[in-house]
């Protein structure tokens, strides 16, 4: 039976409270206490003492903490060849020197050197070797300068002819050694200022892909400019570039704006010489807050060549591929003038990787007047991108086009 | 494996028999089992015994997130171990009682370990540069000869990690834990000096020190961290014992003051509570030499993620969560979590914390936490009780103790560190029947059992429950209790006691009878779970021997949130 007594009785204790009556007297019962028993398990254990062991994955996981974890060795390290797509599995080594000379690598030193040198290949057997210097803040102002050389040599190029409606899909060679001096002035961290000057050797020649015909049995000089051999290059060009961007390699809010105009001469040659301008326009449009967004990208690569003068398929504008309309193969497209354009809704799927929803569209044509709204190829896809808290660490972009399902699987981010 | 057995042994004895500190559990009684003893409740426990110097053992951290990412269930479960029958955590090596039983001054909080005013000016010798770690740092010896590690605030967010890690410092070391001596210092790159075997070239000082902010007098404000004393032997795990010392004999995930720090590290955002940064120090004391176990590196506390500010998922979520990643790539960002919603202050200074998303339930580390996981809901009572503790004024000075330099950077810090307090206490406060500061009082018809209700104490909750109470005689060497009265309710906490229904006196002589007491407030009928009182009589003496809060500390785990 529960009794119910609801009296004040607080004062009345408050009232008659004359002491505790928790004394600490104690009653002597010396052969049982706790502080014994503890005591005695202690004693036990003082018995059975062991030094402490790692197990094999914690012995493994802690040779891994206590060393490079890189797979570098003094600034020796592999790499993933770094190949354009296309190009198959490829893997390659690389050294990568910072600050040349110097105890320790400041971003800001004033005329740090820095060094990369690199070589791979690819199963499909492209090849490349790469040298790049760099000299960073000259004389402690905003100024880098590079001198890059590069060899490739790509077995098996696609080209599917000139022009929107092209579709004679071929192999060719490309084997080119580029040499390159570029400066870079930022007046202001986010306006950069640049020109470069560079040598380019390109050499055109049948392909290896076994899968299509080689480029010469479908097309001639007349349909493939270039075809019958193009003169050393001399590139000259001027860049400038707005960048707001929250971060370079993963970003979440800003946009980046960058021009570069190109002059490409023949060297004894004029019938190759052209004008190249290359437009991309970024901008990311966080949606409520950074998890979520939309990324808008819109680019346009534009020649032009006076008189009789071509422009080589080598460095016609292009579409397909991981930069430019997804879903279409790299090189899909070709001719002297290309837009293309991409909206993707990203959002964090978890704190290491976003993914993101996307269409394309992009037409290549031979003057800018034949541009037509209807015209455009589209593709769509999802994609999956790895990053760290600040840096992008790998992508994977599943596409759809007219033409099928393209994934394309990458390391470095940029478009 | 001896000592793995050692460990099963020792847990086996601790949770069945009367060798357990916690004794008022439900094991049955055998032999001597009695669960009340001579010498209960015991506020020392003395695991400071003299010890055979021992091997430094690190842990691997890499080793540590995929152990307790990966692999479940290897921890132990069950109550706390090491507790009084009280449930009280007493002094050890480990802990010492300081805010939670007794008033601690402002001055004396703000004091915390340290034993000097911090390094002495002069010239500051450079010893070394630890590996450990990714805050930038190096150690120095002051003018005096002192070792100090000094800590360097990340130049995005100047004062950042210093102000969090002295404000942790003297928090944690006031709830009871043993830390290092921290101090906000002035150094001066002047006054330094590269040693001739610090492995430490004078240039990467310079490189360390040369985007550091300084003050007008080209001084650079640091956090100076005296070494810890005695000789480093590793870090503490948060699972089992160490099996070369004979003192640890409690499996630390069953170690209350171990599973109580998740409600400490919540309130503070300290999701870097993990083992490697953890000390065990060998140390000698009073002719005795044993381990005392440090925390250490609040650098990831409140708004701080050491080398920046902390990250937003810090504190909601663990590195990895596989049913938060499939659902968040399945919903295609329709479904956000909540840490995506907070908003945090633009002072660089306070990094990214704050205390409307924040959530104490859900709180979590960066990985999972093997104690955190065993907490239960009397461990969470514990500290929040704890917690109650820091006033309002204590948790001001304790911020302007930090030097934030920005007086709106220190208010608005103080008011976080606040809000977050009041939602810890009233969130772990209320979760179990929260009787409280039980005491005997001599009432006209002979001793009256009072306590209070922390609920209500803390004005969490206004008044309106009712308490009933049910007394049984105990017998300490069996275990059986018998009721002796009925069921009584009242409007106020407190309870005649009925001195003639003590049970049979145990070897010791002293008698026992038990007060099972519930809470009854519609609004939380959690608290009809009951809270048990066992009062000891000795020769006419009576006292409280046991409070178990048992049957109301459902095992809290790790609670899923958006």
């Amino acid at each position: 039976m529960t009794r119910t007594l609801v009296t004040n009785v607080a004062a009345i204790i408050i009232t008659l409270s004359i002491g505790s009556v928790n004394a600490s007297a104690q009653t002597q019962d010396d052969n049982a206490g706790r502080a014994k028993a503890l005591s005695a398990a202690r004693d036990q254990k003082s018995e059975q003492l062991t030094p402490p062991e790692r197990s094999m994955t914690e012995r493994v996981l802690y040779w891994y903490d206590n060393h490079d974890s890189r797979l570098s060795w003094r600034g020796l390290h592999v790499n993933m060849g770094n190949f354009s797509g296309g190009a198959g599995f490829a893997g390659g080594i690389g050294l990568t020197q910072r600050a040349i000379g110097q105890p320790v690598v400041d971003p800001y030193q004033a005329n740090r050197i820095d060094l990369d040198l690199s070589a791979g290949r690819s199963i499909l057997g492209y090849q490349r070797l790469a040298a790049r210097v760099d000299v960073l803040n000259i004389a402690g102002a905003p100024i880098n300068f590079a001198m890059s050389w590069r060899d490739d040599q790509m077995p098996q190029e696609d080209f599917y002819g000139i022009g929107p409606d092209a579709d004679h899909r071929v192999s060719y060679r490309l084997d080119t050694t580029d040499t390159t001096a570029a400066l870079e002035w930022k007046p202001f961290r986010r306006l950069s200022i640049g020109g470069a000057v560079a040598l380019l050797t390109p050499v055109v020649g049948p392909g290896t892909d076994g899968r299509y015909p080689s480029i010469e049995v479908t097309f001639d000089p007349a349909s493939a400019p270039g075809l019958n051999g193009l003169p050393e290059f001399l590139r000259t060009d001027a860049i400038v570039g707005f960048d707001w961007r929250d971060s370079s390699t993963h970003p979440r809010s800003g946009g980046h704006y960058q021009v570069t105009a190109s002059q490409y001469d023949g060297r004894h040659d004029t019938l190759n010489d052209f004008r190249r301008v290359d437009v991309q326009l970024q901008q990311i449009v966080p949606l409520g807050n950074r998890y979520r967004r939309i990324e808008l990208r819109a680019q346009a690569a534009l020649t032009d060549a006076d008189g009789v003068a071509r422009v080589p398929i080598i460095y016609l504008p292009a579409l397909g591929g991981l930069s430019t309309l997804r879903g279409f193969s790299n090189g899909r497209f070709r001719d002297r003038q290309a837009v293309s354009m991409s909206a993707e809704y990203q959002w964090e799927a978890w704190w290491a990787l976003d993914a993101a929803l996307f269409v394309d569209a992009g037409q290549v044509m031979h003057q800018l007047r034949d541009l037509k709204a209807g015209a455009f190829e589209t593709a769509y896809g999802i994609a999956f991108r790895l990053h760290s808290n600040s840096a992008f660490l790998a992508r994977l972009d599943l596409a759809y086009g007219r033409e099928g399902f393209m994934p394309y699987l990458g390391f470095k981010y940029g478009f | 494996m001896a000592s793995k057995t050692f460990v099963l042994v020792v847990v086996a004895i601790t949770a069945l028999s009367a060798a357990t500190l916690g004794a008022q559990s439900k094991a049955p009684a055998v032999q001597d089992s009695r669960r009340f003893f001579p010498d209960d409740p015991l506020w020392m426990d003395d695991d400071m015994r003299n010890i055979a110097p021992v091997a430094k053992d690190d842990l691997s951290k890499s080793y540590d997130f995929v152990h307790n990412t990966f692999s479940k269930g290897s921890a132990l479960s069950g109550p706390s171990v090491n507790v009084n029958t009280l449930g009280e955590v007493p002094d050890s090596s480990w802990f010492t009682n300081r805010i939670g039983v007794r008033n601690m001054t402002i001055d004396e909080v703000l004091r915390g370990p340290d034993t000097i005013d911090g390094p002495a000016p002069g010239p500051w010798e450079v010893i070394g540069k630890p590996a450990a770690g990714i805050t930038p740092k190096f150690a120095i010896r002051d003018a005096n000869g002192i070792v100090f590690l000094i800590k360097l605030d990340p130049a995005s967010v100047p004062e950042l990690a210093s102000s969090v890690e002295l404000i942790a410092t003297k928090i944690f070391h006031a709830i009871g834990y043993t830390v290092p001596e921290d101090f906000i210092a002035t150094m001066d790159p002047r006054e330094l000096r590269v040693g001739k075997d610090a492995r430490f070239k004078s240039e990467e000082l310079e490189q360390l020190l040369k985007y550091q902010p300084r003050q007008a007098d080209g001084t650079i404000r640091v956090l100076a961290s005296r070494w810890v004393p005695g000789k480093v032997v590793g870090s503490f795990r948060f699972t089992g014992t160490r099996p070369d010392d004979p003192n640890d004999i409690y499996p630390h995930e069953l170690r209350r003051e171990l599973r109580g720090l998740r409600v400490f590290s919540a309130w503070l955002n300290h999701d870097d509570a993990r083992s490697i940064n953890s000390i065990d120090s060998y140390v000698e004391v009073d002719g005795r030499r044993f381990i005392r176990h440090y925390l250490q590196d609040f650098g990831s506390t409140l708004g701080s993620g050491s080398t920046s500010a902390q990250q937003p998922r810090g504190g909601y979520e663990y590195l990895i969560e596989g049913d938060k990643i499939r659902k968040g790539l399945l919903t295609f960002g329709l479904w956000q979590r909540d840490w995506m919603k907070a908003k945090y202050s633009d002072l660089p200074s306070l990094g990214n914390i704050e205390s409307q998303v924040f959530d104490p339930a859900t709180w979590k580390t960066e990985y999972p936490h093997p104690a955190f996981e065993a907490m239960d809901g009397e461990d969470a009572f514990w500290a929040a009780r704890i917690v109650a503790q820091f006033s309002d004024a204590m948790i001001r000075s304790i911020v302007a103790a930090s030097k934030l330099s920005k007086a709106e950077a220190a208010g608005q810090l103080t008011k976080v560190i606040i809000e977050r307090r009041d939602k810890v206490v009233k969130h772990w406060i209320t979760g179990i029947n929260p009787l409280d500061q039980f005491e005997l009082r001599r009432g006209e018809r002979g001793p009256i059992l009072l306590f209070d209700n922390a609920a209500l104490r803390l004005g969490i909750t206004a008044p309106g429950e009712t308490y009933q109470t049910m007394w049984s005689s105990f017998d300490n060497m069996t275990g059986l209790e018998r009721p002796v009265s009925d069921v009584e309710e009242y409007s106020e906490p407190v309870s005649w006691v009925p001195t003639t229904e003590f049970g049979p006196a145990d070897p010791s002589g002293a008698r026992y009878i038990v007060a099972t007491i519930r809470t009854m407030n519609a609004a939380f009928p959690q608290w009809k779970a009951p809270v048990k009182v066992t009062l000891r009589d000795r020769g006419g003496v009576i006292d409280i021997v046991g409070i178990d809060r048992s049957g109301a500390g459902a095992r809290v785990g790790s609670t899923t949130n958006n």
